[in-house]
Order: structure tokens, then sequence, then C-alpha cells
């Protein structure tokens, strides 16, 4: 005979994501180091948003009628977005190899010995915090630089295009995070997976210009400053869409390639 | 009864071409401290390792209440480890460290206090972990382990960098948990210690079993011999050999008698008029018999000093013996 127990947390008869999402969170959140490199990186993003395109507004009087006619508003005051493309891809690298680095991740694996369980809930965690943080950045950095373009065109939020550029930079800039979290489980040290990711990411598209085909445009900083973050995209570049759908590719690669190592390496 | 013992069967596991454990047997009963005793790089870490599925084994399986390790339902409330003296991360308090591990195996909140409080962390709770000793590092270790209330505890060299006063609180903690019917499985190398905690032994050498047995016994198999000195070596040699009593001359002069207890070496002294000037029973030292135990299992026996100097001491006792 079966009776029916209602399912709460406390009668569930084995650890579970949310339990293990939870414990992540308390990690990420009680290592001060994270939270200020998380402010510094919305302080310097808005600061230098602001500062970009104030310098590019204060252009606007000598620029040619081609660069008029390319002028985007938007596009420039996500330049905040930069210092990002160094600070929530290591975040996502160490948020894996530092627990390698210390040794937690015996801990971590004794309490959740299903060890996708913890990349899942990592990934679930990181990607959540640098979505919001990218978000917050993303906005006010247009909002606040759009204040300073002087004479040049702004930029509003109901402008076609200007929403989707700001959501979709954020998003694919928490994506870059989960990328770096992926590059973490597969390579374990801190420096290595950091290298890696700079060859990767800033490096490989260089070497690519110059091979025939474009290849550079695959190249996820290419994507993200000339396609996500603008309203008017150049030739010769993946549409805002298309450019995500490959940034995600990269991710879900470089995540389940961690996952499957995670599993099959001695801890 | 399964329920709470650790079973290891046939378990092995190679780094690079050295056999670190080499098909590794044997049963961990829950309601006493069973120690698992080898000399360094013997294969003890890594076997613990892999009942706790950090490492995967080439061969063989560990199972703790008849399950592998990833079937457990809440690994916490049923496994306690303290594998290695940094299992945190330096910028973390001790508080939040046990927090994160109490969430992931959803284990009341109350507990990371109570824990804290049994280990004496309780005043640098908050203090980055980073900034602890060694000592405080174990105590966080050994809090971690006693978080869920676990039936089983794993201890791999629990006193290391405690101090006299931490290592008699492990002593009598390891000996507690066992007495409340729990399974505890404690390394060391340090046959001593092991005298102190253990009521059990899993002796290993190179990665394979040497002994299974229980403190009681080792020390049984301690040989005890009486320490004679006499003006008249050669004569009470002479006459406790024509008695049938077994006996080794020392470099010293004195005699290790073996076949007889020191009422039967006096008597027959006495009765031949032979003056004793001491006739003491004594035991060899348990370290003696450990490295007689594992004497073939040692890898380096002959170029290390220590090691080349019990062994000689062991078989001195062995000789005497036999």
């Amino acid at each position: 005979m079966t009776i029916a127990v209602p399912t709460s947390r406390r009668t569930a008869d084995h650890y579970r994501l949310p339990d293990v999402v939870r414990s992540e969170w308390t990690k990420f959140t009680s290592l001060r180091s994270s939270r200020w490199t998380l402010a510094g990186f919305v302080v310097t993003g808005v600061v230098l948003g602001v500062v970009i395109s104030a310098v590019w507004a204060s252009h606007w009087p000598h620029l040619s009628a081609h660069s008029r006619a390319n002028w985007d508003p938007t596009n420039n005051t996500l330049a905040g977005l930069i210092p990002g493309y160094l600070v929530i891809p290591f975040l996502g690298v160490l948020m894996m190899s530092s627990e390698y680095g210390c040794g937690s991740i015996r801990s971590t694996f004794a309490a959740v010995p299903r060890r996708p369980l913890v990349l899942v809930a990592k990934a679930i965690v990181f990607g959540a915090v640098a979505f919001v943080v990218d978000e917050v950045v993303t906005f006010a950095a247009f909002l606040a630089g759009q204040k300073v373009m002087g004479a040049a065109p702004h930029a509003t939020l109901g402008q076609p295009g200007v929403l989707r550029a700001l959501v979709l930079s954020g998003a694919f800039l928490a994506l870059m995070g989960l990328f770096g979290l992926g590059l973490g489980a597969i390579i374990r040290r801190s420096a290595w997976a950091i290298a890696a990711y700079a060859g990767l990411v800033l490096v490989l598209p260089m070497v690519l210009r110059a091979f025939p085909g474009n290849p550079w445009r695959f190249g996820p900083l290419i994507i993200l400053g000339n396609s996500e973050a603008a309203v008017r995209i150049l030739p010769g570049i993946l549409s805002p869409w298309a450019g995500f759908a490959v940034m995600a590719l990269y991710t879900a690669v470089a995540l389940v390639a961690g996952g499957v190592l995670l599993v099959t390496r001695d801890a | 009864m399964s329920e709470g013992q650790i079973v290891v069967s046939g378990l092995a596991k190679n780094y690079k071409k050295v056999k670190a454990v080499n098909g590794l047997s044997f049963v961990v009963e829950p309601g006493r401290v069973t120690g698992f005793l080898g000399p360094n790089g013997s294969g003890k870490t890594t076997t613990m390792r892999m009942i706790m599925e950090l490492d995967a084994p080439d061969a063989g399986q560990a199972r703790v209440g008849g399950r592998p390790y990833h079937e457990l339902a809440w690994p916490l409330r049923e496994v306690g480890a303290l594998l290695d003296t940094k299992a945190f991360h330096p910028g973390r308090s001790a508080e939040r460290h046990l927090l994160a591990l109490a969430q992931a195996n959803a284990i009341d909140r109350s507990r990371v206090a109570a824990v804290l409080d049994i280990v004496g962390l309780t005043s640098v709770a908050d203090k980055r972990a980073g900034a602890f000793s060694l000592g405080m590092g174990q105590r966080l270790g050994i809090a971690a382990a006693l978080l869920g209330d676990p039936g089983v505890l794993l201890f791999d060299e629990p006193i290391n960098g405690l101090d006299p006063d931490g290592i008699r609180w492990v002593r009598n903690l390891v000996r507690g948990l066992a007495a409340e019917g729990r399974t505890v499985l404690l390394s060391s190398h340090l046959i001593g210690e092991m005298a102190l905690t253990a009521d059990h032994l899993v002796v290993i050498g190179r990665g394979r079993l040497v002994a299974e047995l229980s403190m009681a016994e080792l020390q049984a198999r301690t040989p005890q011999f009486v320490r004679v000195r006499t003006p008249e070596p050669e004569r009470l040699a002479g006459v406790l050999r024509e008695a049938g009593i077994a006996l080794t001359p020392q470099p010293d002069g004195s005699l290790s008698v073996t076949g007889a207890d020191t009422d039967t070496v006096a008597d027959t002294a006495a009765a031949n008029g032979i003056a004793l000037h001491e006739l003491t029973p004594e035991h060899a030292s348990l370290e003696d018999v450990f490295m007689e135990l594992i004497h073939d299992s040692i890898e380096y026996h002959a170029s290390t000093p220590r090691g080349s100097a019990s062994a000689a001491a062991a078989a001195t006792h062995t000789r005497r013996t036999s």
C-alpha cells in the first residue's frame, strides 16, 4: 500500500538540484573577492560607457557624412561592457578552478557525488548573477551615456533595435561567463584556464583574420561588439540572433565537455 | 547486516606505473574504531578516496552500507569524512563553508553552529578560513565530517597538526563516536596512536593487506621476554638451556630469556647458587611488532635509517622468540 506524502524539501528522499543550487549560491555570495569584482565591474563599466560616449559625441561635429550615417549611440555607450570581457569569464573560470586549487572540490563532491549536478548548479547560480550584473551595466551605461551625447543624436529605449541590443549584449556576456565556467571544468588550473580563454577569445580571432572566408566573424568579441551591442549592423557581421546562437553553441560545448571530464577524472 | 558497514573488495588503483592500491579487501564494522594502519605511501589515503568515489578504482569496489557512494541519498548524513587538511576555500568563513555543505544535503542550519561548537571554533566562525592554523583547519574538517550526524566516519590522519590537547580531544571524540554505534575508520602511520584509539586494525603496506586483527591480538603478539643480569652469564645460560628454556645472550652481557617467566628464572638461578643482579619482565614495543608485520611491504626500508633501525630491532626480537 502506498500512501501519498506531500513532498517538500525536508521530506525529499534524496538531494536534488535545488539543494545544490542553494549550496552554490552560499559559496558564491560568501566570497568577498567575487562581490568586489562584480561591484568593480558595475562601476567601471558605467564610467567607461559614459566617458567613451562623451568622447565620441565630442567628435560628432567633425565626422564625415559616412561616419554620421553609421552613427550608433547605443553601441558607443555599450563600450562599458569591455571590462566585462575579462571579468565575467574569469569569474566563471574561477568558480570551478578555484575549488580544485584549494581542495574544496573534495568537500563538494563528498556532499554531491553526482558531479554533473554541481556543474549545473554552478551554471545556474553564476549564469543568473552574471546576467543580472551584465544587464545592470548595460542599461546603466546606456542611460547615463545618452545623457552626455551633447549635440550628437541620442538613442532612446523605444527606438527599433535598442532594447534588443541592450538585453542581448548583457545575456551574451553572461554566456561568455558560462563558457569560462566550462573552461574551468575542463582545465581545472585557474592560470591555464584563463590563458586558454585569452587564447581562444582574444588571440584566435585575430589569427583568423588572415584566413579567407571571414572566419574571424565567429569570434565572440567580434559578435558582441559589432552585432549584439550594435543597432546598425555592418555587412559581413553575423546577425544578433545568429551570433547569440553561435555563442550558445560554444558555451554548450564547453559545459558538456567540462561535465564529461568532471565525471571521468579523479577529483 | 550491512547497515553501516564499509566493505572494500579487491580494490586496486595505479598511478602511472605505481600500484598505489593492489587488490585490497577488508570490512569495517560499526560500533568500534577500526585503525587503518600503514607507513606513509602505503595507500591509505587512496583507499579512503576510493571509498568516497573521489578517485575511481582500476579494479574492485567499495560499498558503504551496501551501496556505492554515489547512490547514497544524502551522502553527508550517511558518511562524514576528513580526507584533507585543506578542503575549504581560504576566502570563505568557517560558518559559510559548513552552511554551503549543509544546504547541499538539506541538513538543518542549526547543525552548523552545533558542530562549530563541538570542534571549538565558535569564536572564529566568521573569520576567513584561510587565516586558520593547521590545527584549526583540521578541526574545521572534523566539523564538516560531523555536520550530517553520519553513521559512518572516515578520518585520514586526523591528528596531523594538532597540539597534545587536540590529539587527546580527537581520541576521545573518535572513541565516543564508535561507542554510539557508528562505524569509524581512522588512518594513521603511528601505531602508538592506534594503541590508544583503535579497537581493531587493518594493516596495509604497499597497497596490500598485511593483517586484519584486533588491537588485543596485536598486543598479544608482542614478544615477552625476561631480562637477566648476573655475574655468571655463561653458567646461568647453561643451566637454563639444560632446563629447556630458550634464551639469547645480549651484547651488554645480559640474557634475554624467552622461554620462562621471572619466577622460573629466579628459582633456577637460586637452585644453582647463581646471584642475580637484575630480573625484569619486558615487552617488545608495538612499533617493533608493527615493523615486523610490514617488514616485507616497506618500499625502501634498507635505505631509510629510521626504518632499518626499527626493522633490525624487530628482527632481533624475532630471533629471540623463534
